[in-house]
């Protein structure tokens, strides 16, 4: 996405490519973890999308968090 | 005659937020001519003792779009003093829509806005596809103002079929929806509409939903051409994914020059914290450049409920949405089955919130009895099962049951009352006004007073902010906003809208139920408290005394150049 202004996130997110699936993010995001660990840890951080009905479907322009929830 | 009208001894709200003055102002065709001491003969002279006279409230936030198709009043919003009225937020519009789609979009409509479908069906008669054709199609009636979105779902439905619903949109599509929002806006979209949240009637995601970044950035830049806004509907429930969606239009906003909003922002008890968080993180986003404003309504979030169609108050328990869908028989029939009741009550004792709400079945109320619970009007649900010795869920079916499922439950202040706090966040510059969806939900709440209820709650009552901060915020600052042009003051060459009321006594009236709409069944709207007289573009359309007026002089509202 284009933007002139790089103000941190609140809490680190990407929207999903059109043909992407949890392994390709997992894999992107958090490449340096074993990839069944990174897809448990990404679903994790995104419980309201795994429990969407439909099974954790997803769409690209959903927001998918790749990192945990700030500190309260 | 100098002028058509001359409405004297005002004190006058010119919508600005400065000091209100007394004074007269003159109309001529159609237009404010005059302000201040005026000594002239007029067609026609209103004695405004005692009254404020303010520019006309603009209503930013309604599904009116198919109301409107029979009724050009847009009842009852013209008589709370609501002059410009904002259709197809949320994504949906109901043009450009191809025939083969109507019922596709005929169904998502009804069930997100939650309309009856005998209404729906029988008040409109399809008589458009493109934007321009349902333009005309309204713009012969209205009697209110309409400066209507476009919603991104049709676009994506119009240029891509079914599989709108299925993918993301080629470069090719995307080009075309470029196109497609030129011409709409060129036949008088104020802007375009999208949601991040909607489901459809199929529980899958809207259209809009099913876009990657780069088409709605596309589609924002063709907003960008025409400085037209953006509305957008976010997880309003989470602070996170709040926040994530203000950057997202933050980079919109910046990225092409265009203002954008977001609706709903509301409080609640089990995110109390939420506003604040959001408001943070606006602030910061509007102090770099970008232009994102969270629309907020007045009014606590009330909802209700019966067992003859899904409701949103079901939203989050599944057993009994789908059991409101069933044909009548076979639902009668699986009320009274005991494993299937006991399927109810333990989907009521184990739910999770809907997006927040503070929802207890046991604080429902009888809203409209039946025939056989007419004593019971009134009553909580809570109260009447503990003296049956029942569960609630049994209470409630065994009320819809004797009454052959005509009862109509009720639910207060599920969340958005703390006024204390509320009045704080609506008194806040970077909060709009809105979020009110006049025209919606009409068989569950009622959309309409959200402005008298502003002036009785945050400043008679509460005193959050002066009348003239309040009339600034349903006027000039939803003008300014929004890009509609010539509206939202009161100042010479600006369009004669406007709203003469008591300050003393402007409110909501009580929530009644109405059978005005095109087929038989009943809406829940309010009439106003002290609204005196209403003007549309110079010509009175409603007054106290004598009600809806026959002219009709709305207009489709010209965006700002």
């Amino acid at each position: 996405m284009s933007t002139t202004i790089d103000i941190p996130a609140r809490r680190a997110f990407i929207l999903p490519h059109p043909d992407d699936t949890w392994e390709s993010i997992a894999a992107r995001q958090l490449p340096d973890m074993p990839l069944d660990e990174a897809v448990n840890l990404l679903k994790s951080w995104n419980i309201f999308l795994v429990f969407r009905p439909g099974g954790g479907a997803f769409t690209p322009s959903d927001v998918m968090f790749v990192a945990p929830p700030p500190a309260a | 005659m100098a002028y058509d009208l001359l409405i004297s001894n005002a004190r006058i709200c010119d919508g600005s937020g400065g000091p209100s003055f007394r004074g007269a102002v003159a109309v001529r065709d159609g237009r404010i001519a005059a302000i201040g001491e005026i000594e002239a003969d007029a067609a026609e002279t209103v004695d405004a003792h005692g009254l404020v006279l303010a520019p006309g409230f603009i209503d930013p936030h309604t599904h009116y779009d198919a109301q409107l198709v029979w009724d050009g009043l847009a009842q009852p919003a013209l008589e709370h003093g609501v002059t410009t009225i904002v259709p197809g937020n949320c994504s949906l519009s109901l043009a450009p829509l191809r025939p083969e789609h109507r019922e596709l979009l005929g169904a998502t409509f009804r069930k997100i806005e939650e309309m009856p479908k005998n209404a729906f069906d029988a008040g409109i008669d399809w008589r458009w596809q493109t934007f321009a054709e349902y333009v005309e199609a309204i713009r012969g009636g209205l009697g209110i103002n309409v400066a209507p979105l476009v919603g991104h779902s049709l676009i994506r439905l119009w240029v891509m079929g079914e599989d709108a619903r299925e993918r993301a949109a080629t470069g090719a599509e995307i080009a075309a929806m470029q196109d497609l929002l030129r011409d709409c806006l060129d036949a008088g979209a104020i802007g375009m509409s999208g949601s991040w949240v909607d489901i459809d009637h199929e529980n899958r995601p809207v259209p809009a939903r099913r876009a990657a970044w780069e088409e709605l950035d596309a589609l924002c830049a063709v907003l960008g051409e025409r400085k037209a806004i953006l509305q957008m509907v976010p997880e309003f429930w989470d602070p996170d994914l709040l926040c994530a969606r203000i950057d997202l239009l933050a980079d919109l906003s910046r990225s092409h020059g265009i203002a954008t909003t977001f609706s709903p922002l509301f409080d609640s008890n089990a995110a109390p914290n939420l506003v604040g968080i959001a408001l943070d993180r606006v602030r910061l986003q509007t102090a770099h450049g970008a232009r994102v404003v969270p629309q907020m309504q007045t009014r606590p979030i009330d909802l209700s409920f019966d067992l003859t169609a899904p409701m949103s108050t079901f939203a989050t328990l599944p057993g009994w949405w789908a059991m409101t869908l069933l044909p009548k028989e076979e639902k009668l029939a699986r009320l009274r089955d005991p494993a299937e009741r006991e399927k109810l009550k333990a989907e009521m004792d184990s739910f999770m919130m809907p997006m927040s709400l503070d929802l207890d079945f046991a604080k429902a109320f009888i809203k409209r009895p039946g025939p056989a619970s007419q004593a019971l009007a009134g009553r909580f649900i809570g109260d009447i099962a503990q003296e049956r010795g029942c569960h609630i869920a049994e209470a409630i079916i065994d009320i819809a049951l004797a009454d052959d499922l005509e009862t109509s439950f009720g639910l207060e202040a599920l969340g958005h009352s703390n006024m204390a706090k509320i009045a704080g966040f609506l008194a806040e510059p970077l909060i709009g006004i809105g979020a009110g969806d006049g025209g919606a939900h009409v068989t569950n709440f009622s959309t309409y007073g959200d402005t008298g209820f502003l002036f009785s709650q945050y400043v008679r009552g509460h005193r959050a902010m002066s009348l003239e901060t309040a009339v600034q915020k349903l006027t000039h600052d939803i003008a300014d906003l929004w890009g509609i042009r010539d509206r939202g003051l009161i100042k010479p060459g600006y369009a004669a809208d406007m709203v003469l009321f008591d300050p003393d006594s402007i409110d909501r009236g009580p929530e009644i139920a109405v059978d005005d709409l095109p087929a038989p069944g009943f809406r829940y709207i309010r009439r106003a408290e002290g609204i005196d007289q209403v003007f549309v573009n110079g010509r009175r359309v409603y007054s106290r005394d004598a009600g809806y007026a026959e002219s009709r002089p709305g207009a489709i509202v010209p965006q700002m150049a």
